[in-house]
């Protein structure tokens, strides 16, 4: 009798995108993945350190799907504003770690996140439809 | 708090589906048995008899109520390590954790309940909530549902 495997790439090549969109509100309303606020560095005169210009948005987040595994990350890319042009891997090691206690985003999934609902939904969907393969092949 | 690294979050994952496969397997082993025992001890054709195993794992009835419940705990402790957690959960899973009261950014002056309440030193949530102005953002506080202040762990 044939082992059952299970292949979740469709499944996660959906929910890659739909966790980065969870992670761009967070980073919108300036929030961790606890709901906590992310922290301000400004400079002394009181300007913002980083200026929004969409950059990050676009190009900031990625992520990786195969059978089994699932892996969002901030991109290598180099921010594209003035100055020393830091990788936005920098840019969230800053944004995640700037200030004292802050939840950041990458490291969790957000507090409500329906994920593992749709995972299990996903996880049933396919245990189910090989269990009845292997059981009508069975006869 | 410890780090959750992008490392750590793919191999829950990879975790949960090698348990979800063993649960699978397992329920695949059952089912054979039990078709074959409704073949052999009830005299149902093999095909009635798989119609019958398709039924219960489809209604997770009987023999598949075990497994449907395995794969609720499987998602659950995956959940549990994925998705982070409110302030209030923390506190029920460490009833002797403490908490400060930091103040949140905001464009105005804090409302003075807060700023008082944020001079206090780090209590349990319960002791904070027995002092009447609930937890920040709780929206008791003068400040309201505008409350930016959070609940800080206080590490040992």
């Amino acid at each position: 009798m044939a082992q059952i495997k299970l292949d979740f790439r469709t499944f996660f090549n959906r929910e890659g995108r739909k966790i980065i969109t969870e992670y761009k509100k967070l980073i919108t309303k300036g929030r961790g993945t606890e709901q906590d606020d992310a922290p301000e560095k400004k400079y002394p005169n009181g300007k913002p350190w980083l200026v929004d210009t969409g950059a990050l948005r676009k190009d900031g987040f990625r992520f990786a799907a195969s059978a089994n595994r699932l892996i969002i990350f901030p991109s290598g890319v180099r921010h594209p504003g003035k100055g020393k042009r830091p990788t936005f891997r920098q840019l969230f090691r800053w944004h995640n770690t700037a200030s004292g206690r802050y939840s950041g985003v990458f490291h969790k999934l957000p507090v409500g996140s329906a994920f593992p609902d749709r995972f299990q939904e996903e996880a049933n969907k396919q245990l189910i439809k090989k269990v009845g393969i292997e059981l009508t092949r069975d006869i | 708090m410890p780090t959750i690294t992008g490392s750590k979050v793919k191999t829950l994952i990879e975790v949960a589906i090698l348990e979800l496969e063993a649960e699978a397997n397992a329920l695949m082993d059952k089912a054979l048995l039990e078709r074959a025992k409704l073949i052999a001890l009830e005299d149902y054709s093999p095909k009635q008899a798989t119609e019958i195993i398709e039924t219960a794992i489809l209604s997770s009835e009987g023999f598949a109520n075990t497994w449907n419940n395995n794969i609720d705990r499987v998602v659950r402790e995956m959940g549990k390590q994925l998705v982070a957690k409110p302030v209030r959960t923390l506190a029920m899973e460490d009833k002797a954790q403490k908490f400060d009261w930091v103040l949140g950014s905001v464009k105005s002056k804090h409302c003075p309940d807060c700023l008082r309440l944020s001079g206090m030193e780090a209590r349990t949530v319960p002791e904070w909530e027995s002092l009447g102005y609930g937890l920040p953002r709780d929206g008791l506080t003068k400040c309201n549902v505008g409350c930016r202040c959070m609940l800080s762990p206080l590490n040992p």
